[in-house]
Order: structure tokens, then C-alpha cells, then sequence
């Protein structure tokens, strides 16, 4: 073979190389953009073994008021205390806790949103609202208006969008901002939006 | 040089070079993150705790039906205990079981694709973020109460993935996925409807083959809430 059909042949096959890089790199950008997180073998395990605590705890608990209910000087204060329990759930009693804040400033739509309190979730947070509207069973899921703008609970959302989380605010903020999580994804997403995150000693919800 | 010969070394010289790219960039599945065995051992760990779950679950369903009959007792010996709000609490926030009209919507992968399988195309997948968007659509159009595999979702339900595994209230669902709502039929139906609202399940539909089927119900039935219920962090404002 001749020294230019070899030059030839080396060419195409950086030529090829090059191609299958650029297709790689092209499904890798398409990866950032997906709104599920990627598989971390270890992570099944992780999240399987805190909801088993989370579980017992829960159980440790109820066996605790079952026992209470069963002792009728003990009844009342075992009422009154699962009552004030659901209260705090139910969005319809103002509450207050620890948690942090996410300002997004700028365009997003309303599956990321719902993505970001998802997360929030997923991390244990307790209590969320969105421009001050809680999110509860009654208040519903997040709706899209046919010009694109965001509803909730009758109200129509405008940036800045203001997430306030109460909860665990550094685990929720480190596992948003974990590189590849939540706010990366936005951030490729929407280029030019702004996400700023503060960490609050004091949330309230009226 | 002839046109004819230049093409006869770039193409093979160029599949050499896509082959090459492609062998030197795929990891084997033995020489993936976790040798063989110890992914026996990880699945057999992982089903030790889906055992777990689904007895500590229904201990929870357990005690929460003793908890009630207790309250109930005492009821009839005093109506002073705030019993009434308590039930009202426990509607609101998904203890209790809901039943009435509504929908139900059957979603499943592609039939051509495994979960199982090494390389498998998310578009073919249902995913965590079509089961949210699913749900918060009929949240918005006004459904009582939802479920999924009969996982009660509630406010602080998180429905997320790992992998092509997805959790929801932190519990293993696998596909079929079987999404039942009470409410407006006619109402949750015709947002369903909307293509424009759930953008990627439809073109999924269209383009992948995953299945998507709606069924209007006179009667459906949603369980309650089986999870844990976290106020670690919430304090009431007097």
C-alpha cells in the first residue's frame, strides 16, 4: 500500500472517531436535560434503608399513642397530640420550622417546578410553598395556562418563583445541588434563568 | 488518484474508527461498577428490604385500625375529645380511604423493551416525571384523592427514580402502572385529553409505542395512606 493510501486510511479513521465523540457527547448534553435522575447502584440500597427507619420510627410511634388511648388518663393528651400532628400537615394551620429558600428569577415551566419540589420531597421536606401558596392536597397540582403561565390553587404564578422549604434545609440544599441534580438540570435547561438558594433559620406558613 | 479508491479506504477507514470509538468507550457488563456477585448480593439485600417494607407497611394500616377503634371507644364515653376534627384532619391529609367517580389510566413501557435489559432507551420507559406529570394534571384539575399501584399520593408524596427503578412514597413500584382518581370524571378526562398538557407521554405514545389508557369508573376505590407521616421539623403557630 502506498505511503498516501495509508495517510487515507489514518484520516478516516480519526474521521470516525471523531463522529462517534461528537454523537456521544451530543446523548451526554440530551442526558443533563432529562428530568429523571441517573442510576447510582448504591443509592436503591440507601434510600430503601432510611424509609425501613423511617417506617419502624413511625410504628414506634403509633404503638406509643394505641397504648396512651388504652389508658384513660393518658387518652386526651394522645388525641390532642395526633391532632396537632395532622394540623401541621394539613395546610390548613399556619405553621413555622427551619428549611431554606429557592429563588428562581426567570423563565421555567411548570414541569420543573413540579420537579423541584419533588426533590424537595424526596429529601424529607415537610411543609412547601410557592409565591406563599402551601402546597396541600386542597391547594392541587401545579396547572399550565395556554399562554404558558403557571397556576396554582386558582392563582397565577409570576417569576421570581419563591420556593420556601421547611425542613432539613443543608441536606435539602446539598441533595438539590448535588452536581447532576435538580438545579444543574435547570440550569441546562434554562441557561439564562437564576436559581439562588438561602438557608433559613425561621420559615412561616400562614 | 482515483475518486472511486479514495472512497474504497475512507469508508472501511471510518467504520474502523467508529468501531474503535465504540469498543474503547462501552463498559463491559462485568467490568461495570459491580462484579457479578455482588449484584446478587445487592438484589438479595434489596429484596430483604422491599420484605421488610411491606410488613412494616401493613403494620402501620394495623395499628392506625387499632388506634381508631380505640378513639371510637372512647368517643362513646365523651364527645369533648375533638374526635369529629380529628377525622375531618385525617380526610384532608389522605388516612382515611376515599371512594367515588372518577379515572383510572393504565401506563406501560414499550412492549419491545425490558427494564432489565443493559442498554435501554428511556423514550421506551415510562418514567418517574411522566407518573408526576400524570399526577399533578389530575391534582390541578381538582381529583379527591390519587393512587399509583395502590400507593396513596399525598401533599408530601415524593414520586421519584434510580435508575429505571421508580419509588413512590419510597416504596418499589414496577410497571404496570395503574393511576386511579377520584373526582369529575368528565372534568379529569378531558384535561387528560389535552395533549398539550402532558407534551412527552403523548409523543412517547406516538413515537415509542409505551401504552397510555384511560377508563372512566363509576365506583373507584383509593386506599389510604400507608407511609410514615413526618412534623420533625413543623411547629404550629398558636
Amino acid at each position: 500500500m502506498s505511503e498516501r493510501k495509508i495517510y487515507i486510511l489514518i484520516v478516516a479513521i480519526i474521521l470516525g472517531v471523531f463522529i462517534t465523540t461528537q454523537i456521544r457527547s451530543f446523548l451526554s448534553i440530551n442526558d443533563l436535560l432529562v428530568r429523571d435522575t441517573q442510576s447510582n447502584p448504591f443509592q436503591e440500597i440507601q434510600i430503601l434503608r432510611h424509609n425501613n427507619e423511617d417506617l419502624t420510627s413511625e410504628i414506634k410511634d403509633l404503638e406509643t399513642s394505641l397504648d396512651k388511648l388504652q389508658d384513660q388518663n393518658q387518652a386526651l393528651g394522645a388525641i390532642e397530640k395526633e391532632i396537632n400532628k395532622y394540623k401541621k400537615m394539613s395546610g390548613d394551620y399556619g405553621v413555622y420550622g427551619p428549611g431554606m429558600s429557592i429563588t428562581i428569577e426567570g423563565n421555567i415551566s411548570t414541569e420543573w417546578l413540579v420537579d423541584i419540589v419533588n426533590e424537595a420531597l424526596n429529601v424529607g421536606a415537610e411543609a412547601i410553598t410557592i409565591n406563599g401558596i402551601r402546597t396541600t392536597n386542597k391547594t392541587g397540582g401545579l396547572d399550565t395556562l395556554p399562554q404558558g403561565q403557571i397556576l396554582l390553587n386558582g392563582s397565577i404564578l409570576n417569576s421570581p418563583y419563591l420556593v420556601e422549604v421547611i425542613g432539613d434545609g443543608e441536606l435539602i440544599e446539598s441533595a438539590l445541588d448535588l452536581p447532576g441534580g435538580i438545579f444543574d438540570r435547570i440550569q441546562n435547561a434554562f441557561p439564562e434563568t437564576k436559581l439562588v438558594v438561602v438557608g433559613k433559620d425561621f420559615i412561616q406558613m400562614d | 488518484m482515483k475518486k472511486g479508491l479514495i472512497y474504497s479506504l475512507l469508508l472501511p477507514g471510518i467504520l474502523i474508527g467508529i468501531f474503535l470509538a465504540f469498543h474503547f468507550g462501552t463498559a463491559s457488563p462485568l467490568g461495570g461498577p459491580l462484579p457479578s456477585d455482588e449484584v446478587e448480593s445487592r438484589d438479595a439485600l434489596i429484596k430483604d428490604f422491599l420484605d421488610e417494607q411491606g410488613y412494616l407497611q401493613s403494620k402501620i394500616v394495623s395499628l392506625r385500625n387499632e388506634i381508631e377503634s380505640a378513639q371510637g371507644e372512647i368517643s362513646i364515653q365523651s364527645e369533648e375529645y375533638g374526635l369529629s376534627v380529628l377525622e375531618k384532619l385525617k380526610e384532608d391529609i389522605g388516612l382515611t380511604e376515599k371512594r367515588g367517580t372518577g379515572l383510572s389510566i393504565l401506563l406501560d413501557d414499550s412492549p419491545s423493551v425490558s427494564r432489565d435489559a443493559l442498554e435501554v432507551s428511556d423514550h421506551e420507559l415510562i418514567q418517574a416525571s411522566d407518573l408526576r406529570d400524570v399526577v399533578n394534571l389530575l391534582r390541578a384539575a381538582g381529583a379527591e384523592a390519587i393512587s399509583v399501584n395502590s400507593q396513596r399520593v399525598i401533599a408530601t408524596t415524593p414520586i421519584s427514580s434510580v435508575g429505571t427503578t421508580i419509588l413512590i412514597n419510597n416504596v418499589y413500584i414496577t410497571p404496570p402502572f395503574n393511576i386511579n382518581a377520584v373526582g369529575d370524571k368528565d372534568v379529569l378526562l378531558q384535561r387528560v385529553l389535552n395533549k398539550e398538557l402532558l407534551p412527552s407521554l403523548y409523543e412517547k405514545g406516538i413515537k415509542n409505542n409505551i401504552i397510555f389508557e384511560i377508563a372512566l369508573k363509576d365506583m373507584i376505590t383509593i386506599p389510604v395512606y400507608n407511609g410514615d407521616i413526618k412534623a420533625n421539623y413543623l411547629n404550629l403557630i398558636n
